[in-house]
């Protein structure tokens, strides 16, 4: 070769050499794939076997599995153990009461306990992930002080788990972190804890209180969230402090949790901050409106309906009156006044259509 | 000289490896990449609970939006499907866009479907929708039916978009079959979004042929039936499982499959929706999204999960596939030319950066590449040059990395347990995967260049559909309208090509300075190469600029055919600056009007000889006239929608007419070489043809040429003609012989002073003349009079001025004396002695009209000499050798005196000789006699081959001296040794070198040695030597002559006459005068040993000027009349015996 200082048998040389690396991998991958292609096919075989002994012992007791010869051979594969241990973590989201007690009985027995914690001590955020999830499905309590100086994890995936995991054990008290949090807590992460909450003792309304008036706007949102999923209605009057938050999004899911803390002054409060809103809280007002059926809301809603000029706002007007029962309102009004803007009969003709 | 085939087969292979190369590690990095994203997913979302979407009512609103045309057959079955999708916050809008079939019929009465008012609050600009549809069972109560009148997929999507209410948005097509938790598992991404915002989302489609399905579900998977479908599958796997969520992993995905994809509402009105003009919509979509949010500086990502969540049927016939991926091509073309803007911006960060660089260089350019390689193997086959091992190893290489490629993206696929897990399954695949490359690769690869084929004629379409609009419009509008319209379209449709010829000039200069770079690197400074871009840049907006005028006046006449025209021009142009720059490093010489002045067999002689007229640099310049012509044409395909860019492009040319180029040429000015390599070559091409059209047309010159001009009425009728009475320079010299002297003279071809001379700046290669000099008498400082061989003869010979393009090229010679008819006159016999073809520069007329008896030319040799070696089959002809000896062999020692001139070929470009490891042996024993200095050596090793070839002619002569001197007549003969013209192809340091030889007057009568400085040329040896000859032998000589020369006794700074010499043919361009030399209207001022500097003189110029021009009106005198001297003065002479 002229431009570089290579002879072409020093590249066929080079490109041979490549050859037999890529004929190598080859079969390597092969290797790699036949074995994979097999412990999935042992995956497979062994997720029915471990799910029917599973069931054989929820209803015939611990002692059916643990004293099971195929079982415990099979516990001596380190692969099948990580698997067993994962259905049984899955199972436990599927069971509750004794067959959930039957789980922990299985878990503890073949002292699945130090694999557990095993991978919770891993390096590996995968593995200390599975560690949290094994421990806090398993209600392995002593892991809770380990668990919790995770909720400062620099990984964000362990210490959202870790916050999952706190709250699952702990329930509502495990939201002390809410307090400090100052990362974005994600519409995932919120539907996990909401879910992992069973009751809100008393004695942390002060606590809740300071939440909401958290700068942490995903905090607000959650809190908002624990309010309607609990019905905490003396919060109502802080929620109604929330309508001027800068925040339109917050301002909108203040408006939706109004409507869940519902009392007589709620429908009013809303309709006086209807004006000067941004086109999404009107509609979210206007739905609130539409839902708690405040038929003294008619002539406010027929006002908006023919003054404002975002026809999406104008739109749920419309509908908010048919759910009010004013279909005559609209079917008699005067479209020839109306024909200016395009949107009013078509707006009217789709707010009648509406089923309810 | 290293073959330009060569180089050029070098760099095309250099370039395919280095793509392939690159190819080969991306391959790696996305395989690498892929795996580690598909265990994170994995490990992620192995114990992920879905029912807390399902279960929470407060979750975002989903819309599916899935445009149907003419799915009749399927629709019932597919909606059906759609609305089994778990997921509560949703709904589900058919856009039926415009079906010929009866697919809304069929709808209606499967879901009891009726027409409802429906407010669109969305703005998207659609064709117009023609009802809503809503079911009148609450069970149905998600579906929303649209009929709309038929615009194409994005058209009913936007409509889709128009119409839904959610909060994201999921794009379908409507024959694919879902998993029912696909929604859940593409939601959860939005979900999980913290500080970056998911734009886009999107699962691996799999394919649905040869499943089992039942009740819109997919119960049972097998790989298809045909081979078509399973390659596909492997494809499909690689795309998604690898390409993709590598791609999602680096934040640089670009593509969301329009088959299945879910977008955050928001941005994507904020974008302005899906764009109907495009068949790529998609992939146009995504890129539109992430250059919104990268405006925006907002954070975010787009997402690929590897959950197989969608079905759809691949075509399982060659034809369907080709119009699929033909399709593909056109969309991923349209889109990459649509955000042109976003490649390597850094402003677009990775988008601009990574992802629109790799969807171009390897999406979209590596099937053109791909095909480009098909072509050139079968090019590479033809020309023989294909290096069988090489091809093989690399064959198998490519073939073994891409089944790699595709086994491992199958057994990683494993990794997504859902799929093709059956053993036979997964045997059948691997199978597949290595028979891909050969059964299947190859269709994609050709239905993708189709595609990119079918994209600019789909741009021709529209390019031809605007002009006819525009000649309609010409008919109605007024006169100046019309030249409005006719302008707009002219200058819009030149903008395209215009550019595209400025790249691919520019990238042919860049390849010219590469060129250079690499043959003549220690010649060469960074300003040569900075003048040459700067002046072929400004060369090519000049030439653009006065094309556009002459393409636009053409469009009046020729209308759509000027396109071709321009286009064809301009390919021309490109192609001929490969030609141009090549003789120049070819021969060292700017090929100007010279061409013009060479017969057609002289032209295939030259190029055969110097190797460039083989097969393969045929077959070479073919295939560059079609890579030049390609873009030109395809960028003829295009109109740019304003007519500034070419107005720009003009109004540059014309703005660079008052470049001051000449100011910069004077910097890169360290040697001759580097000033004629700076030069745009096309540019002196041109100027050197206008020149000489003005040379041959005085009428007009005098008009164009700001110069002052003499009437030739003002010049004697008889210019050139004076009274001999040239002194005896050479006679004190010589003892005096009982006979008349013979006389030889030795015009050595390329015989420059820079390497013949132990002043000569390369150093002294010729051994023997330097030891024959010491006995002679020598003039250092002879100028011949032109760079080329075409004027030695006249001028030595005769003392004759230059004519048009050089004496000898006169149609018909005016009378005129000369050594050969005035010798023989004088009963001398005559020869001349030549290796080659003597017809060649008219040399054979010139001799033959002279009189001479014996003319020995290639034709005269038998097989006992040598010819110079051969290149491509064509040799210059017989060694210097042979020549010598055959003269020797042919001039008897007889009793009268002879006169023979001998003109060598050894020392020609290519500088091939005979025995030449033997002489290159002699070169470095010479370089270690001479021990130059480090520079001095580097520089004579770098011209090796033509000092070989010297010392090769040098050792030639020797031989023949030895042989001589044996010879009786030997001690009563002349020799002369001169060259013709310093070898331009060796570095010259002045532009005098050019012209700077040795005289030697050598002689066993010789009563003293004497080496003379003064300046002296060409001219001045006639009527030196036949004042010599007529003062101590009587040899008659005219009485009146012609001599452009004085002799060799007077320096030319105590003349009155300066010396004209011609560079070429076309240029007569020198003239020094005193002890100035004007070089192509530069003044220089020569020292000692001809070494000169500029010199900022205008009175000297002028001065100087003016004797240049006396001087060419009498050369024009000499054109005009076709006479010398009176008809009687030479009849007198030739009667007096």
């Amino acid at each position: 070769m002229i431009l570089v200082a290579i002879s072409i048998y020093s590249l066929v040389l080079g490109f041979i050499a490549l050859l037999i690396l890529v004929l190598l991998l080859i079969v390597l991958v092969l290797l790699y794939g036949i074995r994979n292609y097999y412990l999935f096919q042992n995956r497979k075989k062994w997720l029915i076997l471990i799910e029917e002994k599973i069931a054989i012992a929820i209803f015939d007791g611990v002692n059916s599995i643990k004293n099971d010869k195929e079982i415990n051979s099979l516990m001596k594969k380190s692969y099948f153990k990580r698997l067993f241990l994962s259905v049984l973590i899955l199972s436990e989201k599927k069971f509750s009461g004794d067959a959930q007690r039957t789980l922990i009985e299985i878990f503890h027995s073949f002292d699945l306990e130090k694999l557990a914690f095993n991978r919770l001590h891993s390096k590996n955020v995968y593995d200390k992930i599975r560690g949290i999830q094994a421990l806090t499905s398993m209600q392995v309590k002593a892991a809770i002080p380990e668990i919790r100086n995770l909720l400062n994890h620099s990984d964000k995936r362990v210490y959202t788990e870790a916050q999952h995991s706190i709250v699952r054990f702990n329930d509502f008290g495990g939201l002390e972190f809410l307090g400090s949090l100052d990362t974005i807590l994600s519409e995932w992460q919120q539907l996990r804890l909401l879910k992992a909450i069973t009751e809100v003792p008393e004695d942390s309304y002060e606590m809740i209180g300071s939440w909401l008036k958290s700068k942490n706007h995903t905090v607000l949102e959650f809190v908002f969230a624990i309010l309607r999923k609990f019905r905490l209605f003396r919060f109502h009057d802080s929620v109604c402090g929330l309508l001027q938050a800068e925040d339109s999004h917050i301002r909108v899911k203040a408006v939706q949790t109004l409507q869940a803390l519902e009392n007589s002054n709620t429908i009013d409060i809303l309709c006086e901050s209807f004006i000067g809103e941004n086109g999404s809280v009107q509609v979210a007002i206007l739905h609130a409106i539409q839902n708690s059926h405040a038929k003294n809301c008619v002539p406010f809603v027929k006002e908006q309906f023919l003054s404002v000029s975002d026809v999406k706002v104008r739109l749920v007007a419309a509908e908010t009156l048919v759910h009010l029962g004013e279909s005559d309102f609209l079917q008699h009004l005067d479209r020839q006044n109306l024909q200016e803007e395009d949107s009013f009969p078509q707006i009217i003709d789709h707010a009648l259509a509406l089923k309810l | 000289m290293i073959e330009f085939s060569h180089i050029v087969y070098e760099i095309i292979i250099w370039l395919f490896l280095i793509y392939s190369g690159l190819v080969f590690v991306i391959f790696i990095w996305i395989g690498l990449y892929a795996l580690g994203a598909l265990k994170q997913y994995r490990n992620l979302n192995t114990h992920t609970d879905y029912n807390l979407i399902t279960s929470n009512s407060d979750v975002a609103f989903f819309s599916v939006i899935a445009p149907a045309y003419n799915e009749g057959v399927t629709i019932v079955d597919n909606v059906r499907s759609l609305l089994s999708l778990y997921y509560n916050n949703l709904e589900i809008i058919i856009v039926n866009d415009g079906s010929k079939d009866d697919s809304i019929q069929k709808l209606t009465e499967a879901y009891d479907l009726e027409l409802v008012p429906f407010f669109i609050q969305g703005t998207l600009p659609t064709k117009e929708v023609r009802g809503v549809y809503k079911s009148k069972n609450a069970a149905f109560k998600k579906l929303i039916v649209v009929d709309k009148v038929n615009g194409g997929k994005a058209d009913a999507l936007n409509v889709g978009i128009n119409v839904s209410s959610g909060k994201y948005l999921v794009c379908i097509d409507v024959d694919c079959i879902l998993e029912q938790d696909a929604l859940l598992k593409l939601a959860k991404p939005f979900f999980e979004q913290t500080d970056r915002r998911v734009i886009a989302c999107g699962g691996v489609i799999r394919l649905a042929n040869n499943c089992n399905i039942e009740n819109g579900k997919v119960v049972d998977i097998n790989l298809p039936k045909t081979w078509l479908g399973r390659f596909q599958a492997i494809e499909y796997i690689r795309a998604f499982i690898l390409g993709r969520m590598a791609w999602s992993r680096a934040k640089g995905l670009i593509l969301i499959s329009g088959a299945f994809g879910v977008f955050d509402k928001e941005i994507v009105l904020a974008c302005g929706g899906y764009d109907p003009e495009t068949v790529g919509e998609d992939m146009e979509l995504v890129v539109r999204m992430r250059r919104y949010m990268e405006e925006q500086k907002l954070p975010y990502k787009v997402v690929n999960i590897p959950d197989p969540l969608c079905w759809t049927e691949v075509p399982e016939s060659d034809s369907v596939l080709r119009r699929q991926r033909n399709r593909w091509m056109r969309g991923t073309m349209e889109t990459l030319w649509k955000h042109r803007k976003l490649m390597f911006n850094p402003r677009y960060g990775r988008l601009g950066m990574v992802s629109m660089p790799y969807w171009f260089f390897f999406e979209f350019l590596g099937p053109i590449i791909e095909f480009t390689g098909y072509i050139v193997f079968i090019l590479l086959l033809l020309f023989g040059i294909i290096n069988w091992p090489f091809f093989f190893a690399l064959f198998a290489l490519v073939l073994a990395s891409g089944i790699l490629y595709s086994i491992y993206a199958i057994l990683v696929d494993l990794l997504t347990d859902q799929v093709y897990t059956k053993g036979k399954d997964l045997m059948t695949l691997l199978f597949m995967a290595v028979m891909e490359p050969f059964f299947f690769h190859g269709k994609v690869v050709m239905a993708s260049v189709g595609g990119a084929r079918d994209y600019f004629r789909k741009n021709q379409g529209w390019g031809e559909m605007k002009r006819q609009g525009f000649r309609h419009q010409v008919e109605s509008d007024g006169f100046w309208k019309a030249i409005a319209r006719f302008l707009y379209w002219g200058l819009s449709n030149f903008a395209p090509i215009a550019f595209a010829f400025l790249i691919l000039f520019m990238i042919t200069i860049g390849f010219e300075a590469w060129w250079y770079g690499m043959q003549f690197k220690e010649q060469l400074q960074s300003a040569t190469f900075f003048h040459l871009i700067i002046d072929n840049l400004v060369f090519a907006l000049q030439l653009l600029a006065g094309l556009c005028v002459f393409y636009l006046i053409l469009g009046v006449f020729a209308g759509r055919w000027s396109k071709q025209i321009l286009i064809i021009s301009l390919a021309i142009v490109l192609v001929l600056q490969f030609v141009l720059f090549l003789y120049f490093a070819e021969s060292r010489n700017l090929l100007g009007a010279d061409l013009f002045f060479y017969s057609v067999s002289e032209l295939e002689h030259i190029m055969k000889t110097s190797g460039m007229l083989s097969i393969k640099n045929i077959l070479l310049f073919i295939l560059i006239v079609a890579i030049v012509f390609v873009p030109l044409w395809l960028a003829g395909q295009r109109t740019f929608k304003r007519i500034y860019a070419t107005l720009a492009l003009v109004l540059l040319g014309v703005f660079s007419l008052l470049l001051p180029l000449n100011l910069m040429v004077s910097s890169v000015d360290n040697n001759e070489f580097a000033h004629s390599a700076s030069l745009s070559k096309w540019r002196y091409f041109l100027t050197s043809s206008f020149n000489n059209y003005l040379d041959e047309h005085p009428e007009i010159s005098r008009y164009v040429r700001n110069e002052s001009q003499i009437n030739l009425e003002d010049l004697p009728e008889y210019a050139f003609l004076r009274n001999e009475d040239s002194p005896d320079v050479l006679g004190p010299f010589f003892n005096a012989a009982d006979k008349t002297p013979n006389l030889v003279v030795l015009i050595i071809e390329g015989l420059g002073h820079a390497y013949s001379s132990p002043q000569g700046y390369v150093g002294n290669f010729t051994p023997f003349i330097d030891s024959l000099s010491q006995h002679s008498l020598t003039w250092s400082n002879t100028l011949s009079t032109s760079g080329r061989t075409f004027s030695v003869l006249p001028s030595l010979l005769g003392s004759l001025p230059f004519a048009q393009g050089g004496f000898m090229e006169q149609k018909d010679y005016p009378q005129h004396f000369n050594l050969f008819n005035v010798l023989k006159h004088n009963n001398f016999k005559t020869g001349f002695f030549y290796g080659g073809d003597a017809s060649f520069d008219y040399m054979k007329k010139f001799i033959t009209e002279s009189g001479v008896e014996q003319i020995i030319d290639q034709d005269a040799y038998d097989g006992s000499f040598r010819k110079l070696p051969s290149k491509n089959g064509e040799s210059w002809g017989f060694e210097d050798q042979a020549v010598l000896t055959k003269m020797l062999q042919s001039t008897p020692t007889t009793s009268e005196p002879y006169f023979n001139v001998l003109l060598t070929l050894s020392t020609h470009s290519p500088f091939l000789i005979n025995n030449a490891s033997h002489y290159e042996q002699m070169f470095e024993q010479r370089l270690r006699v001479l021990k130059l200095p480090e520079n001095q050596d580097k520089l004579a090793r770098t011209y090796k081959n033509q000092l070989v070839s010297v010392l090769n002619m040098d050792d030639a002569l020797r031989e023949f001296f030895e042989a001589y001197k044996l010879r009786s007549d030997f001690e009563n003969t002349i020799f002369v040794i001169t060259g013709d013209h310093s070898m331009p192809e060796i570095l010259l340091h002045n532009k005098i070198d050019r012209y700077h030889v040795p005289l030697v007057v050598y002689s066993p009568l010789l009563n003293s040695s004497k080496q003379f400085k003064h300046t002296v040329s060409h001219f001045d040896f006639v009527p030196s030597i036949l004042a010599y000859y007529r003062n101590n032998y009587q040899v008659q000589t005219p009485t009146q002559v012609t001599w452009v020369g004085n002799g060799l006794q007077e320096d030319v700074i105590n003349r009155d006459q300066g010396i004209p010499i011609m560079q070429s043919k076309s240029q007569m361009n020198h003239f020094v005068f005193k002890s100035f030399h004007l070089a192509d209207g530069e003044l220089f001022k020569i020292e000692n040993n001809l070494i000169e500097n500029a010199l900022q003189n205008q009175a000297a110029k002028d001065l100087v000027n003016q004797r240049f021009s006396l001087f060419r009106t009498k050369n024009q005198q000499m054109i005009n009349t076709k006479e010398l001297m009176p008809r009687e003065v030479y009849q007198s002479f030739f009667d007096n015996q």
